[in-house]
């Protein structure tokens, strides 16, 4: 796997950049999509990201969080963060108003392999809000579909009020090169129609279609969802090298100094968040 | 020669010509412990806490990574009014004189030196660092009874100071440069200092050949990474953690502790404010939370081994370096009495 490990530019510093809020889209009940430009016009010409970095996000006044860009990369001049309500920094942005000014350091961390995979059929397994990050994945794979295999989607949340971007679900079934499946935890309102349960109750629908050999996976979702994902996996035959799990720390630098994210020798803001089974298997603590 | 020689009787004197163009940060009682603060002349100077060789209670980190530091300052309808760079500038107009660390903590600073720029500089710390010259006070003996720098191979630092000084009698130290700072600094302040004579250049190989046999290690750290590793779910660790209080002393204390947090302060006013860093403590329980949550060292078993695994496996790993420096403070302010040592023998099995 190739590593890009950040560098010192106009936007990995210690102070952000400001940017403006240009446009809020409700996503959930306590989810919202924020649009976002950088006040100095020109940074948004050089603001270029992989699916699966992320930027840290200072809302002022509040402090300042990790938060994986949404957008795909190809969609230049703006970019967008899919943001929950969960702690203080994400209550308070969800409290701002088109116009309000927010500050942006990133983008950092290395990003899914999807152009280092062309050729192979992909496989998406995203719980919750690991969604977002993973769609910027995705898209970028079925906007050139014809460089890939297959692409396989798995996707679930805890209710069907969490379910992000449920309208897109019609464009992707309509592609014979995707394959998308979709669960929630549970149904207390009775009002879903498709699966119940958790990610891994998906597996038994695509399991006769994987080819392990030609197959990489990207996860991304709750700490507790890797663990039984990868057994999933590991029974499907994918070797680790080809399994990709972005993985969530506490961080506050962003940039290998303050710690919070370590693990073992690694730093998730450094080396990650995007790392391969095979390089965290033997990392204490890593999963 | 470069090298010089000066009296004991006067240091003094050469404290107060430094402090007319530097800010001079020394060993004081300021505050009833040894600490290192800044001084205005040689009076507030703690000569004996050079000459007893008793470590100052909080390391010399503290210069080039404060307890609390602004970071950058914004208003809320303007975003960024003073960025990280701006005020690293204006932090480093003046220079800086460290007048008498000890080469553990020379060593200390070297490490989280060498932390704060790889991949990425880190604006703060660089700027002061670079605007720092650092005069050392050689130790020619284990300084108490929780040194053990010797095995930590942090007692003989090779860069990061300017200037050495090293007792060769009771009444004489050589004063070797060791940066053309350190050779500027002897040259500017010639008429405090002497001449080596032959006499002094052999009292001063005398010392270093008597710092050798002084020294002794108390284990060998080679090959302690990978038993640390291996001993990841040994019961020493539920053992220590009764006894730890979380109170973090020793993560402040330490030369290479450098976690910190990040925090935001609102002016009065409510319309500017400011981002500020912090010590932090991977002793904290919030240290490893994030939103919604998840504790990704939820246990204080966890958090206990997680700070001797950072020292003592990551940190050589990652920077190949030593990730202590074997000063024992930890072990002087820890008020469960914890001993790092007695942590690292009982984990290679090793009984007390």
């Amino acid at each position: 796997m190739t590593k890009t490990i950040a560098k010192y530019n106009d936007f990995g510093d210690c102070t952000p950049q400001t940017a403006k809020i240009v446009d809020i889209r409700s996503l959930t009940d306590n989810t919202k999509l924020f649009e976002l430009q950088f006040t100095d016009s020109q940074l948004n010409e050089r603001f270029t990201y992989k699916p699966g970095q992320f930027v840290l996000l200072s809302v002022f006044g509040v402090g300042e969080v990790p938060i994986s860009i949404a957008s795909s990369p190809h969609k230049k001049g703006l970019f967008q963060l899919g943001i929950r309500m969960v702690g203080n920094v994400t209550t308070k942005i969800h409290q701002l108003k088109k116009g309000d000014l927010v500050g942006i350091r990133g983008p950092y961390g290395n990003g899914f392999p999807v152009e280092e995979n062309k050729g192979k059929d992909l496989l998406f397994v995203a719980g919750g809000i690991g969604y977002l990050p993973l769609r910027s994945a995705f898209r970028e794979a079925v906007a050139k579909k014809a460089d890939f295999g297959k692409i396989f989607i798995l996707y679930g949340d805890r209710c069907p009020t969490d379910v992000l971007f449920a309208e897109e679900k019609d464009e992707y079934k309509q592609q014979k090169e995707i394959i998308f499946h979709q669960t929630v935890d549970r149904d207390d309102d009775r009002c879903w129609d498709g699966n119940i349960g958790v990610v891994t109750t998906l597996f038994p629908f695509i399991k006769d279609e994987i080819d392990p050999a030609n197959t990489v996976a990207m996860i991304c979702g709750p700490p507790i969802m890797y663990k039984f994902v990868v057994m999933e996996l590991e029974k499907l035959k994918i070797k680790p090298e080809n399994i990709y799990l972005s993985l969530e720390r506490k961080m506050q630098c962003g940039v290998g100094k303050c710690c919070h994210c370590g693990i073992g020798d690694k730093f998730v803001c450094l080396d990650g968040p995007v790392f391969s089974l095979e390089e965290i298997q033997g990392l204490l603590e890593a999963l | 020669m470069y090298s010089k020689i000066i009296l004991q009787k006067d240091l003094p004197k050469l404290v107060d010509e430094l402090v007319n163009d530097h800010i001079v940060v020394a060993p004081t009682k300021a505050k009833n412990v040894p600490t290192f603060s800044e001084v205005r002349s040689s009076e507030e100077v703690e000569f004996s806490i050079l000459f007893n060789e008793k470590l100052p209670m909080i390391p010399l980190k503290k210069i080039f990574l404060p307890s609390q530091q602004t970071v950058f300052k914004y208003s809320l309808s303007e975003g960024v009014t003073e960025s990280c760079e701006e005020l690293a500038a204006r932090v480093a107009e003046k220079k800086i004189l460290v007048f008498g660390a000890s080469p553990c903590d020379i060593t200390g600073v070297n490490v989280l030196n060498r932390i704060f720029h790889e991949y990425y500089t880190d604006a703060l710390f660089s700027q002061i660092r670079d605007r720092t010259v650092i005069i050392g006070m050689n130790c020619l003996d284990h300084c108490y009874e929780n040194c053990f720098c010797e095995t930590m191979h942090s007692n003989d630092p090779k860069s990061g100071y300017d200037i050495m000084l090293t007792p060769i009698s009771k009444t004489k130290l050589i004063a070797v440069p060791n940066s053309d700072k350190g050779k500027a600094l002897l040259r500017t302040h010639g008429e405090i200092f002497q001449e080596v004579t032959t006499k002094d250049h052999q009292a001063y190989l005398k010392a270093l050949e008597q710092k050798r046999l002084n020294f002794k290690s108390e284990f060998p750290v080679e090959g302690l990474a990978s038993e640390i590793e291996d001993n990841f779910e040994s019961s020493v660790w539920e053992e220590f953690t009764k006894k730890c209080l979380f109170c973090g002393s020793c993560t402040f204390v330490c030369p290479t502790c450098y976690c910190f947090s990040t925090k935001d302060n609102l002016s009065i006013d409510l319309k500017t404010g400011e981002r500020i860093r912090d010590w932090d403590s991977c002793y904290y329980p919030e240290f490893a939370l994030v939103a919604g949550g998840h504790n990704f060292r939820e246990h204080q078993s966890q958090r206990f081994r997680y700070r001797y695994l950072h020292k003592f496996v990551d940190i050589p790993r990652r920077y190949n370096l030593e990730g202590c420096v074997g000063c024992g403070r930890c072990i002087t302010y820890c008020p469960a009495n914890i001993d790092v040592r007695d942590v690292l023998k009982m984990i290679r099995g090793v009984s007390n």
